[in-house]
């Protein structure tokens, strides 16, 4: 068994390369993309979600600023401190799964090119065909692991994905609650004002990304 | 760039008396330090700085904060150290710096900015006279937060305006005496 793990994880190196491309056309190359497209979407969210906390810090610097004007922009603004490091939890939970995702989807295309290699060498009849059976079976059964485990990725980040996005409803609850508290400023509503749009601009770039992303996965 | 530092006895953002007072804490060079929030204006992520020729080490260039010119310290190189890394969490602090009456806006490159946390008065110890890696002059006192010690900074002492100037004009006539001789 050793013997043919070596052999699994060394590829067969030694066989006709001009054979085994004919095989790499039954790499998933579609499933790969798939979760390449969604990781870049992912950091692009993790990005904006760190401009979060400025914008959050910002509100309360301004509030504890204006003083007792703006004690209900402070109470929001607070609120919103919450909000962006229950935010930055998620999003490091939705980095994980991605990171996940994409290790396996790497492994699986690795472990498919190595099939086509095997199946390439039991096809040419070459003396050690009849390992190679042994071989193959090994790796059809690594194969399908692998494929279950991105099977449950995929349901983990979609789980994840509702959850970031039922949270982000909460950001733009507060984004409003800022709008309305920036009113009541007095004469720093300007300023107030300034920092609730900015509120309000990330959590729906936020929001609006990763509504675009889920119907990706959902595709 | 003289004109915008001047220094002198001003507001140090930090309260009287026993009311505690809140204060930003940020990174730098792996150690923490805090300002008090009343000197801070806001807080924007690093990028779109203007280099200035000819501008003392410390001041990294200028920025343009909504039409206005605000010049960017380097506060590593302010406390004599290698200049700051810039990586993505990298921020621009802008601070309010009041003297003789005029407030000017200068901003401070920071590693990271942490929290807005409240400090107890009776939990601000005196600065120590030695033992510091800056200045003791730039220290406010030390304050306590869950056992540990953060430097909080006397942000007009930091960024005194005189001071960077005199130090903008030394700058400049050694650069004179180099090339003359």
């Amino acid at each position: 068994m050793e013997e043919l793990d070596e052999i699994v994880e060394d590829g067969g190196e030694d066989y006709n390369e001009e054979v085994l491309d004919d095989f790499h056309d039954e790499i998933h190359v579609s499933d790969l993309h798939r979760v390449v497209r969604a990781n870049e979407e992912i950091k692009k969210v993790i990005r904006i979600s760190s401009g979060v906390n400025l914008v959050a810090l910002n509100a309360m610097l301004i509030a504890k600023r204006s003083g007792e004007r703006s004690c209900g922009f402070a109470v929001v603004s607070s609120e919103l401190r919450v909000f962006s490091r229950n935010l930055q939890v998620a999003m490091a939970d939705l980095g994980a799964l991605i990171f996940g995702l994409v290790r396996d989807a790497a492994a699986i295309k690795k472990q498919q090119q190595r099939r086509g290699h095997f199946v390439a060498i039991a096809l040419m009849g070459k003396p050690m065909s009849s390992k190679v059976v042994a071989v193959l079976a090994c790796l059809e059964e690594r194969i399908q692991t692998t494929e279950e485990e991105i099977g449950k990725d995929w349901l983990h980040l979609g789980i994840q994905l509702g959850r970031v996005l039922q949270l982000c409803e909460t950001g733009r609850s507060l984004s409003r609650s800022a709008k309305i508290e920036a009113v009541y400023g007095g004469d720093m509503t300007i300023t107030l004002k300034h920092v609730a749009s900015r509120i309000e601009e990330t959590v729906d770039e936020i929001f609006n990304t990763l509504k675009q992303l889920r119907i990706q996965l959902a595709e | 760039m003289g004109e915008i530092v001047k220094a002198g006895k001003q507001f140090d953002g930090i309260r009287e008396g026993n009311e505690p007072a809140q204060y930003l804490t940020f990174m730098l060079g792996g150690e923490m330090f805090a300002i008090s929030i009343l000197n801070i204006k806001e807080i924007i992520e690093f990028g779109q700085l203007t280099l200035v020729p000819m501008m003392p080490a410390f001041i990294c260039g200028v920025i343009n904060l909504r039409g206005s010119v605000v010049p960017v310290v380097d506060m590593s190189v302010r406390f004599g150290r290698h200049a700051s890394e810039i990586t993505r969490r990298s921020c621009i602090v802008i601070i309010e710096v009041e003297s003789e009456g005029e407030k000017q806006d200068i901003g401070v490159v920071v590693d990271t900015v942490n929290e807005v946390l409240e400090i107890p008065v009776t939990d601000i110890e005196p600065s120590p006279s030695f033992g510091a890696r800056i200045r003791a002059d730039f220290i406010y006192g030390m304050g306590k937060i869950n056992g540990k010690f953060v430097i909080i900074l006397s942000v007009n002492h930091v960024l005194s305006i005189d001071e960077m100037a005199v130090l903008s004009q030394v700058g400049e006539a050694s650069l004179e005496m180099l090339a003359s001789s």
